[in-house]
């Protein structure tokens, strides 16, 4: 009897040897051990490491230039291979004038006193604004849609839910478009560093009542949490216009339950001065905020908003041929 | 004698008691284990995606599929699925089976891939898209269809493999796209011909084509083209202990890894490529060699949609549909076009239109492997949008 329960003990002794055998044999052989640098591989990795360490800012200068002007003497020697140029309406745009202003009843003041903004505003247009008051809005056709994400190609909105919507309507793609959902400004710092990464002509912050709801009272740490991400902009690349979107009022229906909001005028007032001290560009689109243009919650906008925001900003900056 | 067989009785109870027991665990603990340990999104040693957690529809609830995905959840996500898997190439060898997961084993010790008989209705779908695509848009369109190893090397293969005829589907192919706007050309007899120079076409132990096998190519697709071959240049190495995606996919061991190649041309040309991550100023990421799958050192891997802008001004711009063979390609067309907007159908979710309608491209290039264009679905979905 005990002889039988040796000869089991003894199996079971031998099977579980075998199974811890078996598993460490199937773990072991994932493991791979770690090689040093060949010397023939050396030239080659020489080279990639050359190639990753290439600025791709001065890349993007270097070729927008030389396509310039080799368009340029083919228009001279009247080659017929000649294409539209990009990357060139920094120079086209116009000379300054006042810097912002809305069709209609925009405010003068703030934006007339902003002596440090860069680049102006064309004349009012006259025709989105009677479409927006005749509520007759045009929206962008499919055509009109790949026009106008080729003429943003160099820009890219930063922002919130307000941005996210450019791109939910269709309106560009998600390469002109960072955006995190509720966030305040201080919180899109990566967003702001994907921007950088794409090394845009433009950055545009377009952000909705986010900011108004958390500041509170708090302008100040609005004002210095808005100018700490146009610094980060600045710092990695003085040389993209920064432009920022007004900041919109609710609708007058959640202004009246929701006194927080109502004061978005106090953060609005910010952005002006933020711009004038900086020599950034304010848009002015409170005249694109008609009341019949909100969503039901009383923030966001609808697809006609976007239709008018989107040739608004093209023709403001200059991207557009209107 | 009574009480002995009782003990036996009560000995061979226990017995079953315990098996019962120690199958209940193990179900258990399987159970259990894939529950606790997270998912895994992409299996490093197959270099595949894997499916995560199906979230029920009624309509694949009630047609069934939802099962089905819901299986091919369980054994993606599967505890030791890794493990397993080299357990069952270990057991297959010793009972004499020489296929695992499509993979053979060749005469010279290479891994090559098989290609399953295509679903030809299907493919001709996709033909039929590009075809209307050619139609509508009106650009010069060039499909360079690149056959795979098991094709280049078919007589290195065990003889009693299955593999599809890769020149009866290049027939296809060009009999499918007769009489549309795009021109065929089947890579075969090019890589077929440069066989002979000893160069390798094809990685051992990966699933893709060498920059060798893609610089023979480019020439051939350039001519077509009516572009010049690519300037002078080098190949050179930048990984040699490459185990690439059939080495993994299989679990064959491979003695002898391979050496990853890149083109470096004399004449350095400026590039700018955009991807959704930003701008870079090359057309490579040196970080991949040291990461899961060093074949990504081209371009990074897989994208929707990027742009790549050359100093090449006045050549023209290019629109490319494309598989990943065309990532160690691309280098070869930077002499050639001074914009080149890579489409991959699987990764895209923008609108082909867009780019059409706003970019002036003179022509179009679709690059595709035999074995991942026999299989696809996407291409036809992007095209037709």
């Amino acid at each position: 009897m005990s002889k039988d329960r040796e000869k089991r003990n003894k199996i079971r002794a031998a099977g579980a040897l075998a199974a811890v055998l078996i598993c460490g044999l199937l773990l072991g052989t994932g493991c791979k051990e770690p090689v040093g640098i060949p010397a023939e591989l050396s030239e080659g990795l020489r080279y990639l490491s050359e190639e990753g360490q290439k600025d791709p800012a001065k890349a993007q200068a270097e070729i927008r230039a030389g396509r310039e002007s080799y368009y340029a003497s083919a228009e001279e020697t009247d080659e017929p291979a000649v294409r539209p140029t990009e990357g060139t309406e920094a120079s086209s745009e116009p000379a300054s004038e006042a810097p912002s202003i809305g069709p209609t009843e925009a405010p003068t003041e703030a934006v007339t006193e902003a002596p440090k903004v860069t680049e102006a505003a064309p004349s009012p247009n006259v025709s989105l604004s009677e479409e927006i008051q005749t509520k007759n809005i045009h929206l962008l056709t499919e055509e009109e849609r790949a026009y106008y994400k080729k003429c943003y190609e160099n820009t890219i909105f930063v922002g919130d839910s307000l941005t996210q919507a450019i791109l939910t309507y269709g309106y560009l793609d998600g390469n002109s478009v960072k955006y995190i959902r509720g966030a305040t400004i201080d919180k899109l710092g990566s967003k702001v560093d994907e921007a950088l990464a794409m090394i845009p002509d433009r950055i545009i912050f377009f952000k909705g009542l986010n900011d108004a709801n958390v500041f509170m009272e708090n302008t100040a740490g609005f004002y210095a949490a808005y100018k700490a991400q146009i610094e980060r902009v600045r710092n990695a690349n003085p040389s993209i216009r920064i432009c920022i979107v007004s900041l919109l009022p609710p609708s007058t229906y959640l202004a009246a339950v929701r006194a927080d909001l109502a004061r978005s005028g106090d953060f609005d007032a910010e952005l002006k001065r933020l711009c004038s001290d900086m020599g950034l560009t304010y848009i002015d689109c409170h005249w694109m905020a008609a009341s019949y243009l909100y969503l039901e919650d009383g923030i966001h906008f609808k697809e006609a908003f976007y239709s008018v925001f989107i040739r608004y900003v093209a023709d403001l900056l200059g991207l557009s041929d209107s | 004698m009574e009480e002995r067989q009782g003990k036996q009785h009560q000995t061979s109870g226990r017995f079953y008691r315990v098996l019962g027991l120690l199958f209940a665990l193990l179900l258990g603990l399987f159970a259990l284990l894939s529950l606790v340990i997270p998912d895994r999104k992409v299996s490093e040693q197959e270099k595949r995606a894997l499916s995560s957690f199906p979230v029920p529809s009624f309509d694949r609830l009630f047609s069934g599929a939802y099962g089905n995905d819901f299986e091919t959840y369980l054994s993606d996500q599967m505890p030791f699925r890794d493990a397993f898997v080299r357990l069952k190439v270990s057991l297959d060898w010793l009972t004499g089976k020489n296929e695992s997961q499509g993979v053979v084993r060749a005469s010279d010790g290479a891994l090559v891939e098989l290609m399953k008989e295509p679903d030809l209705p299907r493919v001709n779908d996709t033909l039929e898209a590009i075809r209307s695509f050619t139609e509508q848009w009106a650009i010069p369109t060039l499909f360079a269809l690149v056959p795979n190893a098991s094709s280049v090397y078919s007589e290195t293969l065990p003889k009693w493999v299955g593999t599809a005829d890769q020149k009866s589907f290049a027939d296809a192919v060009r009999a499918g796209l007769s009489g549309s706007k795009a021109e065929v050309l089947d890579l075969s007899d090019t890589l077929l011909a440069a066989k002979g120079s000893g160069e390798r076409l094809y990685y051992r132990t990966d699933h893709h084509w060498t920059t060798y096998g893609a610089k023979t190519a480019a020439e051939a697709v350039l001519s077509k083209l009516g572009k010049p071959a690519p300037g002078a240049g080098t190949l050179l190495a930048v990984s040699r202990d490459f185990s690439g995606s059939l080495a993994a996919k299989s679990g064959y061991t491979v003695t002898e890894p391979d050496t990853i190649h890149v083109w470096v041309p004399e004449a350095e040309p400026l590039v700018l490529v955009t991807g959704s991550a930003g701008k870079k100023a090359t057309l490579y990421d040196t970080e991949a060699l040291s990461g899961s799958d060093p074949y990504t050192v081209f371009l990074g891997g897989n994208e929707g949609f990027f742009r790549v802008e050359t100093n090449a001004y006045g050549t023209g711009r290019l629109l490319v549909f494309k598989d990943s063979y065309f990532n160690c390609f691309l280098p070869f067309l930077t002499e050639a076009y001074e914009q080149i907007d890579v489409v991959d159908p699987r990764y895209y979710d923008g609108e082909i239109r867009d780019l059409l309608l706003v970019n002036e491209y003179d022509q179009a290039l679709f690059l595709y492997n035999m074995i991942t264009f026999s299989e696809d679905r996407s291409l036809a979905a992007v095209l037709e949008e």
